[in-house]
């Protein structure tokens, strides 16, 4: 089989957590080639940063790419539920993180990342799919090319960025099914949406739907809506089998999104999806690791995707560059330790969100600000600030602040 | 359980788990502008004393607490028949 060269470090993948690694491995000095099974541009959900993402980004020396692509800000995440409104601004946050952020259609906003890699150095090679590993000791690569021809890359060390892919826990028998349950998702792009004024336009809504399910709203700059809804599959089943004819049923069962969408068309045929939550036994190996939804994806709920493959990219990036230089690296500490307490704070608040007892804190008349500045930070996607309750113990907390809620100090 | 004895629990939490001093804990003692709790620091307290007594105390009534004798007379009424 044709060798296709080494490198220090191959990435699998190149979405934003895929290119914020090789931006930083680069920087480091080190070779770095990524290989990605799309061409790019190319469509994929996920579409809403939190205020985390651009310190990120800023890590990953990516932050000016970004920017320079002019996309929408978003001040704010709004819960809608009939009558009721509840906005979280990320500039009424406890602690001293980003009070903004973006909504970015993310065929443009991955290819803008990628490209800034390129441009930091990294070899990205695309419509490059992975077919097989083996470790000895160092990774050893095989890929496909469009043209069905095979060959391999050796590295020092390997980096999973695949995404829903989630090329090594199928390769290395790694998946663990979630202990979160299976939703389904059904959504599209429209033009013509009734947009909000000001401030406000560029927002995300999480909107509660009658019938159990909710809705997101991303707006994106220029005319463009993301809508999807996201629900148990029954609810699923009593929609038209038409994905275009079911998804605009459910925006018109919800009154905020079918006052919204009353002159809307869609531009990206709806679709669906289901199965999304996963897990993995490990989050690395001697010389391997997973970052992004490769490792794990709780939910779509707070559109935390981007925010942890960002994170767990700069996290791990920089454990590579101290192992490849010969420090030996406490990864089960440094890295799924680490990780882990920002995946039990938001996956707290998944829970919470659909037993009911997040609702019941997000609607509460005249909520305590010092309170709301709290759950506002863990929104921003600050979950590994322990100084938050919330964050240091998220299950408990939302346990007894939902019992009484309406507290006032 | 007396008043006497459901106030040394309430003390000995705000003492042990909160780390506020004992000589500031008295009963006209204002939890939140005298003794520096919020909001989530009282609904904290409430579970560690439900926790304590074995029983739950009505979220309405306690959001009118304001004082540490107010947190002694919820739980007594609410737990121990006034």
């Amino acid at each position: 089989m044709p060798h296709a060269g080494a490198a220090d470090v191959l990435v699998i993948g190149a979405g934003p957590g895929g290119a914020a690694a090789a931006a930083i491995l680069a920087r480091a000095g080190l070779s770095v080639v990524v290989v990605e099974r799309s061409r790019f541009p190319r469509f994929v959900i996920g579409e809403s940063l939190l205020p985390r993402c651009m310190d990120l980004l800023e890590a990953a020396g990516l932050l000016e790419a970004a920017t320079a692509r002019g996309y929408i800000t978003k001040h704010a995440a709004a819960f809608l539920d009939g009558e009721r409104c509840s906005a979280f601004d990320f500039s009424a946050q406890y602690g001293d993180g980003w009070a903004y952020t973006w909504q970015v259609p993310r065929d443009d906003f991955d290819a803008a990342l990628a490209d800034g890699a390129a441009a930091l150095g990294a070899d990205i090679r695309y419509e490059q799919t992975v077919t097989g590993v083996r470790f000895d000791p160092d990774p050893v690569i095989t890929l496909e090319g469009a043209d069905g021809a095979a060959q391999t890359i050796t590295a020092r060390f390997l980096v999973d960025a695949s995404g829903a892919g989630r090329v090594l826990p199928r390769l290395l028998d790694l998946a663990l099914p979630s202990s979160l349950p299976n939703r389904t998702a059904l959504f599209g792009h429209v033009v013509g949406d009734r947009r909000e004024a000001g401030r406000d336009e560029g927002r995300t809504w999480i909107v509660s739907h009658p019938a159990g399910p909710w809705l997101w709203v991303i707006p994106f700059a220029g005319d463009r809506t993301s809508v999807g809804v996201v629900g148990d599959p029954s609810f699923f089943d009593a929609l038209p089998a038409d994905p275009a004819l079911a998804l605009q049923e459910a925006i018109g069962g919800e009154p905020n999104c079918a006052a919204r969408f009353a002159g809307a068309d869609f531009v990206l045929s709806p679709r669906r999806m289901t199965a999304w939550p996963v897990a993995v036994s490990r989050l690395f190996g001697p010389r391997y690791c997973l970052v992004g939804s490769s490792a794990e994806f709780l939910d779509p709920i707070f559109s935390s995707g981007v925010m942890f493959a960002l994170e767990s990219a700069v996290r791990g990036a920089k454990l590579i560059v101290r192992q490849l230089g010969g420090e030996s690296i406490d990864w089960a500490t440094d890295y799924t330790g680490y990780l882990r307490t920002g995946t039990e704070a938001f996956g707290a608040f998944v829970n919470a969100w659909y037993d009911g007892r997040l609702p019941r804190i997000v609607y509460a008349d005249d909520p305590d600000p010092a309170v709301k500045a709290r759950i506002c930070s863990v929104l921003a996607g600050y979950v590994w600030d322990k100084t938050n309750p919330f964050v240091a113990q998220p299950e408990r907390r939302l346990t007894a602040l939902a019992r009484f809620i309406g507290m006032r100090s | 359980m007396t008043r006497e004895q459901i106030s040394q629990t309430v003390s000995t939490i705000l003492i042990d788990e909160f780390e506020i001093e004992a000589d500031a804990v008295v009963e006209e003692a204002n939890l939140f502008q005298d003794l520096g709790l919020d909001s989530l620091d009282a609904v904290d307290l409430f579970v560690s004393l439900e926790t304590a007594f074995g029983g739950r105390v009505p979220e309405e009534d306690a959001k009118k607490v304001r004082s540490v004798g107010d947190v002694t007379t919820l739980f007594q009424t609410a737990l121990f028949g006034g």
